[in-house]
């Protein structure tokens, strides 16, 4: 009797432990269409400029975006296929344009081994979702490398010369570096391809050994994934080897700690946002019906991104089915606000920071580049402002417009 | 032309009055930060709170108001989310700027939940611009179109067109379907009150009548859906409307169209005997909108008409839809459609006629009588299904029964250059006739990203006809010159018709990836079209001469036979084209080349009671085309467009052209045929540039374009006439050397915008020139034609208050031969129209057209003054129109034309002066509430 009581009490617990963990997970409440707005200068401190040596011919376009690495900043200017190279204290090193690659090439930064990658596919061949899938099943074989080009630069070597490279594992089945040797890949699939109906929305490697797996899906016909590519999104936080973790159509942002993961904050949203339980159980008839349901429903959750957190804010991004917007949480508060209403003041230099694009993080500091003459202008129009020392210089030796600064910043703690 | 000179001092006049407005900039910041705030909403309101102005602040919190009304005191508001709103008064006393400075506080009562407010006129949502019309102030009754007038950007030339930022919207939708089944955007824009809309939506979709060919630049389409509020989703409106006038004139004009969220059902007709066009169920729901601000002038009793005709129509559409959605990927839906129709005209006419032949100019005069009696039946269903943009599933079909008698009295006499009468001509015809028609076509599309294997284009048409006709003509033929061929005849024709069409048509784009798998081949685009085509026609014509001894008609063996001719075509076609695409910060720019090939297979096969006409030819051509196109587009400036195609092809002559059926009763008009006629070759080449301004903070929108073409057959089938001495003109097919023809065609096209109030010059222009060879009594003559002609119109819109057109066409016409005695003729042909619609004073409208035709082969020139007073009572549903129709009473129906043979004066009867009262009564619902009485 008093085992049958023992056992009904931990049966009893076992009942009503997922509550209590659930109930541990912080809730991040929003109403998008509700959300604050509010001053940059409320959430955004120690703004720093990196000015950049002023050089003939070098300017940024209107879409960019920053790489750091450890020696030097990359700045890549998208319209014009071009890769700026200045080192850590803003001179300029190299001016590499790599539109000869052809459209589909754009540079990223492979910390393990300090080289630019341009990966993409070979023009030669029209490659559909099918085709990639197969040739991802069949990554080994050497007649499918011919499909990809890969060109490098190594940052080792100082001629910066873009190399023809051998695409390898990692890039056609798009395998990330996560940490000391360990990948992760995050891809989402469903296919009738797979032989093998089971697989997990995100997997940890080491040496091409499944290490982990976590959330399992069916990996033939799961209802929310069938005729929709989703990847899992994994930020690093502050903290070596810790990791935020967000899923494709789940409200709970994950922490993962190497490769333990838990529950750490669950976005909740008004009903008129959150997917009919339909949407999980009933597979779409093909892939124009799940098109047509986004679009229908352009303002249902998809998928927290770009998660990062300080002791006073949480910055994320969300996408809906047909929408993607950028918030800012106030923790103390419990309001969110939309990026996009933040408006920078004249002590913030009129910058507009907090945008979701083309903005960098590196652990809590935050870079982007800003085009020289808008503080021409903002310098001119408030005389009243002092310039800030490291700009001083600069700005007395009349950059032309384009030219690129660099801006740090980081969210108030 | 001094009427026309003080109409523009007048309006030069306006436009300098305009230009005496104030000026308001300033700039919107942060009450505590004076943080610069980008994109606040600053609207110029009106005492009685009519948006005048607005505008967006910019990045550095900057705003620039102009043309502003002086003497007027004017609300500002300056609105911010999740700022206090700002307001203050200004009034303008003189043409000056004034300068504000607005610092707004945050709303700091709930920062937690700050929910926009403010009703901002125009956003963009995504890649939609979304047009709010609850911002726009307008009278009660206001329809879209007077809300679209108010948008910048947005400009409704006077042809009906719509551009926004220069671009044309080609697809109007409502709540994502054509609203009653039709493709005309005003039937929405001028019957739809503003009050039933909750937004108009703009935005690009794909163009799926391109689906399973080559992806080609400029695919999208400019698309506006006006999205209805969720209460007036069901609702009716129309016209019902009749009037009566002197000299037993009369009309009446029906279109009631009622809807609901999936259903629409929409009833025209009309009975009239002042030549007003009534026969297109569409044209009446267009002609008939509620739209009282700029009425359609045009759409009244046809003074230049040929005859009195009465004209009477019904008919009904009704579409269903068989899924409720709110956007246009997803269709499925059906139009049924039926129609009658009917004529009965009276026409007498008088031509006068200079003929040249070799040094023997010949003076035709012909008179006629005729009266004709038509009816109509149409009935046609159109279903279309898609699923996304990747689909396309239409069919349509249609049946038509046509039923025609008529009777008609010709009288012709042929004089030489002594006008001494060469020979006169008799003829008397009555006739009948039957005919039906049966017509079914469905097309199938699918594109297929992810498997370019399934990606095709199927259609397949297929027609039917049947026709029986009767006719009895009496003709007398008398030579002064050459008595032995007179001639007299009383025949009978009976004619029996079946004709049957089928063509099938395959676009496969799939072939590249069939034959080259995963190669990409340079980015090269192959795609097969595989068009098949059987045609067959069968007929039967019984000719007998009446014998007036047995009182019977003979069969006239020459002319009575049966024939039959079937037509079988295949022509696969391979089709190559790239396309390459570049674009930068400010533009974005995009060629295309494509090459076709067609191997086209014939077999000709006619069969024929005649042993010669019984011929069958099997033969083969390669067609080839080729095109390039290029466009440049610099992102909200402006765009061009330029293409070029070349085709070359070759046809064959038509039994007819070889074997004639030669009937010699038509003796100023016999056609003999040649056995000898050989193959044509066509060479022709097109080119095109179109240019339009993308500008949406301009008050200028502007488009032009400029194309051309130029032809040139070697062998063509050509005349070769013999006027006889006796009078009679036979016409011998034959083949000429070459046949050139180049064409030229431009038009430019500005609006201006002056606040509410809208100048527009519309401009366009054409030139020909032709050389073709003939035989003129055995000599070789090249006939040498050149046309051109300009046409102006410049509208002046002032508000609501007032609509002023004015129309100047030009048109030169000149033929030249170069046979020696052949002469020479041109003609000019000048036509001024000038149109004004006075909306004052209140729902009362003045409405004049003035049309002043200038002909120089005529000694007189035509005026018609219409003159028409309207007024709006009963809640704004009933009208009251008094119409004053020729008031100067000097309206002749005489015109005159020119081809290569010589000039034409034709006299007809027609409509005379007139007065009619016209009562009309606009049933309109829209949603729950009645459209109140309006408070203007």
């Amino acid at each position: 009797m008093k085992s049958y009581l023992c056992s009904g009490v931990f049966i009893f617990c076992c009942l009503f432990l997922p509550v209590i963990a659930q109930s541990q997970i912080q809730k991040i409440y929003l109403h998008p269409k509700a959300v604050g707005a509010g001053r940059q200068s409320q959430f955004v401190d120690s703004i720093r400029f990196i000015p950049l040596e002023i050089k003939d011919g070098v300017e940024i376009g209107a879409y960019n975006n920053i790489q750091i690495t450890d020696k030097y900043f990359l700045i890549t200017d998208y319209v014009n296929k071009i890769l700026l190279l200045y080192s850590k204290d803003g001179s300029f090193i190299k001016k590499i344009n790599y539109k000869k690659l052809g459209d589909s090439f754009f540079p990223n930064y492979n910390e393990p081994n300090n080289e630019i990658v341009f990966m993409g596919n070979n023009k030669n061949y029209s490659l559909t979702p099918k085709d990639a899938l197969k040739i991802k099943l069949d990554w080994d074989n050497p007649h499918n490398k011919k499909y990809f080009r890969k060109f490098t630069i190594d940052l080792n070597d100082t001629s910066f010369a873009i190399k023809k490279a051998v695409p390898g594992e990692n890039d056609i089945v798009h395998a990330y570096h996560f940490y000391d040797d360990f990948y992760c890949q995050a891809q989402i699939i469903t296919s009738s391809l797979f032989r093998d109906s089971v697989d997990y929305e995100f997997k940890i490697y080491k040496n091409n050994q499944l290490v982990k797996g976590f959330f399992p899906y069916n990996h033939v016909n799961e209802a929310r994934f069938l005729y929709s590519n989703e990847n899992a999104g994994f930020n690093e936080t502050d903290t070596p080897y810790i990791h935020f973790l967000t899923r494709p159509y789940c409200d709970t942002v994950y922490r993962l700690i190497r490769d333990s993961i838990s529950p750490a904050y669950q976005l909740v949203l008004p009903l008129e946002n959150t997917l009919p339980p339909t949407f999980y159980a009933k597979a779409f008839k093909n892939k124009t019906e799940r098109e047509n349901f986004n679009r229908n429903n352009g303002w249902m959750f998809r998928q927290v991104h770009n998660f990062y957190e300080t002791q006073k804010f949480m910055a994320f991004a969300v996408r809906y089915l047909a929408n993607y917007e950028f918030y800012l949480y106030d923790k103390k508060n419990n309001v969110t606000y939309r990026a996009k209403n933040i408006k920078a003041d004249t002590t913030q230099y009129n910058l507009q920071l907090l945008e979701d694009y083309s903005t960098l993080r590196q652990g809590n500091k935050f870079y982007k580049t800003q085009k020289s003459g808008d503080l021409v202008s903002f310098f001119e129009q408030h005389k009243n402002i002092v310039v800030p020392k490291e700009l001083e210089g600069f700005l007395k030796s009349n950059p032309p417009s384009a030219t690129p600064v660099i801006i740090e910043f980081q969210l108030k703690n | 032309m001094k009427h026309i000179l003080f109409f523009y001092f007048l309006l030069a006049s306006a436009l300098t009055a305009f230009c005496q407005s104030g000026k308001l900039s300033g700039s919107v910041t942060d009450a505590e930060t004076k943080a610069p705030l980008e994109l606040a909403t600053v609207t110029i309101f009106s005492q009685d709170s009519n948006i005048i102005a607005y505008s967006l602040s910019d990045k550095l919190g900057k705003f620039t108001i102009e043309k502003l009304p002086l003497r007027k005191s004017l609300l500002v508001s300056v609105t911010y989310t999740g700022y206090a709103g700002y307001n203050k008064t200004i009034q303008f006393d003189a043409a000056k700027t004034d300068t504000i400075s607005v610092c707004l506080a945050l709303n700091n009562k709930d920062t937690n939940a700050i929910v926009v407010t403010a009703i901002i006129p125009i956003r963009m949502n995504g890649d939609t611009l979304e047009i709010n019309p609850a911002a726009f102030k307008l009278k009660q009754d206001a329809v879209v179109e007077e809300v679209l007038n108010q948008v910048s950007g947005i400009t409704i030339w006077s042809d009906g067109t719509i551009t926004v930022n220069g671009k044309q919207v080609q697809n109007l939708l409502v709540d994502g379907k054509p609203f009653m089944g039709s493709t005309d955007a005003r039937i929405a824009t001028q019957n739809l009150p503003k009050s039933a809309i909750e937004k108009i939506q703009l935005y690009q979709e794909y163009d799926r009548s391109t689906l399973g060919q080559a992806p080609k630049p400029q695919d999208s389409t400019l698309t506006m859906n006006i999205k209805l509020k969720e209460g007036s989703k069901k609702g009716y409106f129309g016209k019902a409307g009749a009037g009566y006038g002197t000299t037993d004139r009369f009309e009446s004009d029906l279109s009631f169209q009622v809807y609901n969220k999936k259903s629409s059902l929409g009833v025209g007709g009309g009975y009239n005997n002042i030549n007003k066009n009534i026969g297109n169920l569409q044209d009446m729901f267009q002609n008939n909108t509620y739209r009282n601000y700029n009425p359609n002038l045009y759409s009244v009793g046809r003074f230049g008409a040929s005859g009195i005709n009465q004209n009477h129509s019904f008919g009904g559409i009704y579409t269903h839809s068989f899924i409720e959605t709110a956007n246009s990927r997803q269709n499925n839906r059906v139009a049924v459609n039926y129609n009658k129709s009917g004529t009965d005209a009276y026409i007498t006419d008088l031509s006068l006629q200079n003929r040249t032949t070799i040094n023997n100019p010949q003076f035709i005069r012909d008179t006629g009588t005729q009266n004709n009696n038509g009816d109509r039946h149409d009935v046609g269903i159109n279903y279309v299904r898609t699923n996304s943009y990747n689909d396309n599933l239409n069919l349509n079909g249609s049946v038509g029964i046509n039923n025609d008698k008529g009777s008609s009295v010709r009288y012709t006499e042929v004089r030489d250059s002594a006008n001494q009468l060469q020979s006169k001509n008799s003829t008397d015809t009555k006739q009948n006739r039957k005919s039906d028609n049966e017509s079914l076509s469905v097309n199938f599309g699918k594109s297929n990203y992810e498997d370019p294997l399934k990606s095709f284009n199927v259609s397949i048409s297929a027609r039917r006809g049947n026709g029986e006709s009767q006719r009895d003509a009496k003709s007398t033929f008398q030579s002064f010159t050459d008595m032995t061929k007179n001639s007299s005849y009383n025949r009978r024709y009976l004619t029996n018709t079946q004709s049957m069409y089928v063509n099938g048509n395959l676009d496969y784009s799939g072939l590249k990836r069939l034959v080259l798998g995963r190669y990409n081949l340079f980015g090269i685009n192959f795609n097969l079209t595989q068009r098949i085509n059987y045609s067959r026609q069968s007929d039967n014509s019984a000719v007998g001469d009446y014998d007036s001894i047995s009182n019977k008609y003979i069969t006239n063996s020459d002319l009575s036979n049966s024939n039959k001719r079937e037509l079988f075509e295949y022509a696969p076609t391979l089709g190559l084209s790239k396309s390459l695409f570049k674009y930068n910060n400010i533009s974005v720019r995009n060629i295309y080349l494509q090459f076709r090939l067609a191997d086209e297979l014939k077999s000709d096969k006619n069969t024929s009671s005649f042993v010669k006409r019984n011929l069958d030819r099997s033969l083969q051509f390669m067609r080839y085309e080729g095109s390039f196109s290029y466009s440049y587009q610099k992102r909200e400036v402006y765009q061009y467009f330029m293409s070029a195609n070349y085709s070359r092809n070759l046809d064959y002559p038509l039994i007819d052209q070889l074997y004639t059926i030669v009937d010699d009763i038509n003796v100023y008009n016999t056609r003999i045929g040649n056995p000898n006629l050989r193959n044509r070759i066509n060479n022709n080449t097109n080119v095109n540039f179109s240019f339009n301004t993308q500008n949406p903070k301009s008050v200028y929108s502007i488009n032009s374009n400029v194309g051309g073409s130029y032809g040139l057959t070697l062998h063509p089938v050509t005349d070769s006439i013999i006027n006889d001495i006796s009078g009679k003109r036979t016409y011998y097919y034959i083949n000429g050397d070459k046949n050139k023809n180049v064409s030229l065609y431009y038009s430019f096209n500005i609006s201006r915008k002056f606040n509410k109030n809208n100048l527009q010059l519309m401009y366009s222009g054409q030139f020909g020139n032709g050389k073709t060879p003939s035989y003129m009594d055995g000599v070789y003559n090249i006939s040498e034609t050149d046309n051109l002609s300009n046409n102006f119109s410049l509208q002046f819109m002032l508000r609501s208050l007032l609509v002023l057109n004015v129309g100047q066409a030009f048109q030169r016409y000149k033929s030249s031969q170069t046979a020696t005695g052949l002469k020479s003729f041109k003609n000019n042909n000048n036509s001024t129209n000038l149109g004004l619609v006075l909306n004052y004073p209140k729902n009362f409208a003045l409405s004049s057209t003035v049309d002043r035709i200038d002909n120089s082969n005529l000694s007189k020139k035509t005026f018609l003054w219409n003159a028409f007073l309207t007024y709006r009572f009963m809640k704004q549903q009933g009208e009251l129109k008094f119409s004053a129709m020729d008031l100067l009473k000097q309206y002749q129906n005489i015109t005159n034309s020119v081809n290569s043979y010589g000039t034409t004066t034709r006299i007809t009867n027609g409509l005379q002066q007139y007065f009619l009262l016209t009562f009309s009564y606009y049933p309109r619902k829209f949603g729950k509430t009645e459209i109140k009485k309006p408070t203007r």
